[in-house]
C-alpha cells in the first residue's frame, strides 16, 4: 500500500534530523525548516520517508496509508 | 550487568535504606553525592513514587520523572518560562540582561536569535565540521597511540570537542585549553567561589576576544557571522554577540566530551557490546544515540512557571521552579523498555538528551557527529581498550553534566596514522 506524507510545519523546529535520515525525501527551506516533500512517495523511497519521519524530534512529520 | 564504577548506570532495584528513600522523596538534590552515585535508581524512585516531587533543597522546586511531564513542559514555553534562568539554584534575577542567548530568552525573542544562527548548523554545513574533526581526531590517537596507554577524558574527549569548538567560534586552538578546563570545572563545582571567578575570568575573556574581533576578525568563524548577522532588522549589540559566544563555548565544551567520555567507560565495562560494534559499523549511528539516551550528558534543565497550572495531576502556582530531568525521561520504561540497556535496534530514538520544543539544543547534529566520530577512532585504532580498574574517577558534581574527570586506559600500542 502506498504511503502519503503529511507536514505539520508548525511543529518544526529546524533540526534538520529528517534530511539528515532521508536526504532524498525531505527538503528544507532556505531558513532551515522543513519546506517540502513529496505528497506521495515512490516505493523505493519509502522506507526513507519512514525513517526521517520517525528521526523527527517534534514529530512535525505524518506518514499514514494512502 | 555489574556496576563497576559509581555512577555508571545499572539496573536499579531500589537499593536504598528508608531514611535515604525519605531524602529522596522530599529533599531531592541533583547535586549531591547521593544523586552522583545513584542517579538511575533515585530518579526511578521519584518516577515510581513522586512522578511531579516537591524538594526543600535550594530554595525548594518540583522535579519531574516522567517522559511525559518533562515533555509537556519543556514544549510550553507560555506556562514554563526560562526568563529566569534554566539552572537550580540559578544565579539570574529576572531584571538582569540574558547571560547567554538564546536559552534564556523566552519566544518570541529567543526565535529571533535562532532563525539568524540556523545557517551555522545545516546538514551542508556540518559536513564541512566533519573533515576538521576527523583529522583532529586521528592526530590526538597519534600522539598516544605508541604508548598502550592515554586518558580518553584528558588527551581525547576534552581537546577534540574543544578544539572544534575554537574552530566554530573562531577563536585561536591555543586558547582550547583554558576554555574547556575553566568550564568543565565551573560546570562541575556550581557556587563554589573559585569557580565562580574562574567562570567569570573566562567570560570576561570572551568580552575581549569580541572586542578585539571587531577591528580584526578571523573570517568563517561565529564571531565574524555574527558581527554581520541582523536580528529584528538591526546588527546585534556587543553584549548579545558576547552571550551567543559564551553559550556556544558552553554547550560545546562540555556535554560533547562528556558523552564521549561515558560511552569509553560503559564500552570498556561491556566487552560483548564492543565486540558487536566493532564488527558492525553500520551500527554506529545507532550506538551513539543510545549512548546520549542511557547517560544524557546535560541531565536536566530548569523552567519557571509563569501562572496557575498543574502538571502531572500536581497543582502549581506561579513562580514554582521545575527541574526537567531528561535522564529520567530518558529511563522512563514505559517509553524506553530495558532502559537501563544499549539496545542498539531500538525503534523509539525520541529521547530528550538534547532537550526538546523551541530550545532543543541546536549543536545537536554537530555534538552526534563528534560522538560518532570519537567512536570510530576508539573502535578501529584501539579497539581492546580498557578502563583502568576503579580508575575512572567521575566528576564532583554531575547534577548539570555528567562527566568523567578522569579515564585512563590502556590498550595494545598501534601505529601512528602518518
Ligand atoms: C552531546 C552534546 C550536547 C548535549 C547533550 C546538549 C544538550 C543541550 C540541551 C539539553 C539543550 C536544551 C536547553 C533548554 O531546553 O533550555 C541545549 C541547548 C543548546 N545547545 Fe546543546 N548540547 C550538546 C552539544 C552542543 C554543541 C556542540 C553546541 C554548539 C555547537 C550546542 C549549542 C547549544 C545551543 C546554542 C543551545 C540553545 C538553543 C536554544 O535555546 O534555542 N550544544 N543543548
Ligand atoms: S526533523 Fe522535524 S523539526 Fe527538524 S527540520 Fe525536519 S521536520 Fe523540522
Amino acid at each position: 500500500m502506498p504511503i502519503k506524507i503529511i507536514l505539520h510545519k508548525d511543529r518544526c523546529n529546524g533540526h534538520a534530523r529528517c534530511v539528515r535520515k532521508a536526504p532524498d525525501v525531505y527538503r528544507l527551506d532556505e531558513r532551515g525548516f522543513i519546506g517540502s516533500a513529496p505528497e506521495t512517495v515512490p516505493a523505493e523511497l519509502e522506507d526513507q520517508a519512514i525513517a526521517g519521519a520517525g528521526a523527527c524530534p517534534e514529530e512535525a512529520i505524518e506518514i499514514v496509508q494512502s | 550487568m555489574e556496576q563497576k564504577n559509581p555512577g555508571a548506570v545499572s539496573s536499579p532495584a531500589c537499593p536504598f535504606s528508608a531514611e535515604t528513600q525519605e531524602k529522596i522523596l522530599h529533599h531531592f538534590d541533583h547535586h549531591s553525592s547521593l544523586y552522583r552515585d545513584h542517579s538511575a535508581e533515585a530518579l526511578k524512585l521519584l518516577r515510581d513514587q513522586a512522578p511531579v516531587a516537591k524538594t526543600d533543597a535550594h530554595g525548594g522546586f518540583y522535579v519531574l520523572t516522567r517522559y511525559q511531564d518533562v515533555l509537556e513542559a519543556a514544549r510550553d514555553d507560555e506556562r514554563f518560562c526560562s526568563f529566569w534562568g534554566i539552572t537550580i539554584p540559578t544565579n539570574k534575577a529576572p531584571w538582569d540582561r540574558a547571560q547567554t542567548i538564546p536559552i534564556d530568552l523566552d519566544p518570541p525573542y529567543n526565535e529571533l536569535f535562532r532563525d539568524m544562527m540556523l545557517p551555522l548548523f545545516t546538514p551542508k554545513a556540518i559536513d564541512a565540521y566533519g573533515v576538521f574533526l576527523r583529522q583532529t581526531a586521528t592526530k590526538l590517537v597519534d600522539a598516544f597511540i605508541e604508548k598502550g596507554e592515554a586518558d580518553l577524558a584528558r588527551d581525547f574527549g576534552s581537546p577534540l570537542t574543544a578544539l572544534f569548538t575554537m574552530e566554530l567560534a573562531g577563536i585561536d586552538h591555543a586558547q582550547a585549553d583554558f576554555y574547556a578546563s575553566t568550564i568543565q570545572y565551573g560546570i562541575a563545582h556550581p557556587g563554589d567561589p573559585d569557580a565562580l571567578a574562574r567562570m567569570a575570568e573566562a567570560r570576561g575573556r570572551v568580552s575581549r576576544e569580541v572586542a578585539a574581533q571587531k577591528d580584526n576578525p578571523r573570517s568563517g568563524g561565529l564571531i565574524d557571522y555574527l558581527f554581520k548577522a541582523r536580528v529584528g532588522g538591526r546588527p546585534l549589540m556587543d553584549w548579545e554577540i558576547e552571550a551567543i559566544v559564551w553559550l556556544v563555548l558552553l554547550g560545546g565544551v562540555d556535554s560533547t566530551q562528556a558523552t564521549i567520555s561515558n560511552m569509553a567507560v560503559h564500552l570498556s565495562d561491556h566487552p560483548e557490546l564492543k565486540q558487536r560494534l566493532i564488527e558492525h559499523p553500520d551500527s554506529w549511528d545507532d550506538a551513539v544515540e543510545e549512548y546520549l539516551r542511557l547517560v544524557t550528558p546535560q541531565q536536566g534543565l530548569s523552567r519557571t512557571v509563569t501562572r496557575e497550572t498543574s502538571l502531572g495531576g500536581v497543582e502549581l502556582q506561579r513562580g514554582d521552579r521545575v527541574l526537567m530531568s531528561w535522564q529520567a525521561a530518558n529511563l522512563d520504561e514505559s517509553v524506553f523498555p530495558n532502559p537501563n540497556e544499549i539496545v542498539l535496534d531500538r525503534k523509539n530514538k525520541r529521547h530528550l538528551a538534547f532537550g526538546i520544543g523551541k530550545h532543543r539544543c541546536m549543536g545537536s547534529n554537530i555534538g552526534r557527529l563528534e560522538v560518532l566520530i570519537a567512536l570510530e577512532q576508539l573502535l578501529t585504532r584501539i579497539p581492546d581498550f580498557k578502563v583502568k580498574a576503579g580508575e575512572a574517577e567521575l566528576s564532583a558534581d554531575i547534577g548539570t553534566v555528567k562527566a568523567y574527570k578522569k579515564v585512563p586506559i590502556t590498550f595494545t600500542p598501534g601505529k601512528r596514522s602518518a
